[in-house]
């Protein structure tokens, strides 16, 4: 079984986005997870509770909150590389 | 001790074929790329994870096309759901290995293009698609790295409400 791992980390107030092997910097407190899986999911917060999901097909899914840390995901399928994690900041 | 005693894996699976049979879903071009007579298909998989977890107090969200949600049944632990799981994928065996086929590939295509169609008309900029011949061989490396028509849409979304509008509106459904 493959699993990989990404991580949301939000450190401090930079505010540039980067992305790099899976791991993706948010300058800001408020930000989100979205990425692509196939079969089954699990994302957890920083400080948050774990949700588990499963899809028998490409999907991706999308976790909003207001978070400040690192956001952990694990698939036995998951893409972070294309479509990948985004950060958000709704003031 | 009866046979389902000592195999429910084997109950399991038989179920999850039964239910996908009832209601004609089976279809070759969403299985996966063995074609081992009795390899499970990613949807029968999943139905048998479903079925699996269901009956041992596992709280299942039906999401439609193939997918769910699970959490802890009331007065179960985390951990003990995980070590359900657990039990529950030794029963069903390996998951199919990702679909990596041109048919397969083409309707994800179809509908992300639709999706895209979409979101351009809502406001939103999106990236344009590569061609279908580009989307297949990207498709084909089964590691989920294609194309996805909400790639640098979600940071234009100026609130929450209007990122689950988009969702809700754009969002197609890939037939299985």
């Amino acid at each position: 079984m493959l699993t990989a791992i990404l991580a949301l980390s939000i450190p401090g107030t930079a505010s540039a986005i980067q992305s790099e092997n899976g791991y993706r910097d948010c300058g800001y407190q408020i930000a989100a997870l979205k990425t692509r899986y196939l079969y089954g999911l699990a994302m957890t917060p920083p400080g948050g509770t774990t949700t588990n999901h499963f899809s028998s097909q490409w999907a991706t899914k999308t976790r909003n909150g207001s978070y400040r840390g690192n956001w952990v995901a694990s698939a036995d399928y998951l893409d972070f590389g294309y479509t990948g994690s985004f950060c958000r900041d709704y003031g | 001790m009866t046979t389902a005693d000592r195999h429910p894996g084997l109950l399991l699976v038989a179920a999850a074929v039964l239910v996908v049979a009832a209601g004609g879903c089976r279809d070759d071009a969403v299985s996966t790329s063995s074609t081992a007579e009795d390899q499970l298909t990613a949807r029968e998989w999943g139905e048998g994870l479903k079925l699996c977890l269901e009956r041992a107090g596992v709280t299942v969200i039906e999401e439609g096309a193939g997918s769910f949600s699970y959490d802890p049944g009331p007065g179960m632990s985390r951990q003990a759901m995980g070590e359900i799981e657990a039990e529950c994928r030794q029963d069903l065996g390996p998951l199919p290995a990702p679909p990596t086929d041109a048919a397969t590939a083409r309707k994800y295509y179809v509908a992300y293009v639709e999706t895209a169609e979409c979101l351009e008309k809502l406001g939103y900029a999106v990236t344009q698609p590569p061609s279908v011949e580009v989307f297949t061989d990207q498709f084909a490396e089964g590691t989920g790295g294609f194309w996805d028509p909400f790639e640098g849409v979600y940071e234009q979304f100026p609130s929450v409400e209007a990122q689950t509008e988009a969702e809700q509106q754009c969002m197609v459904e890939i037939e299985q």
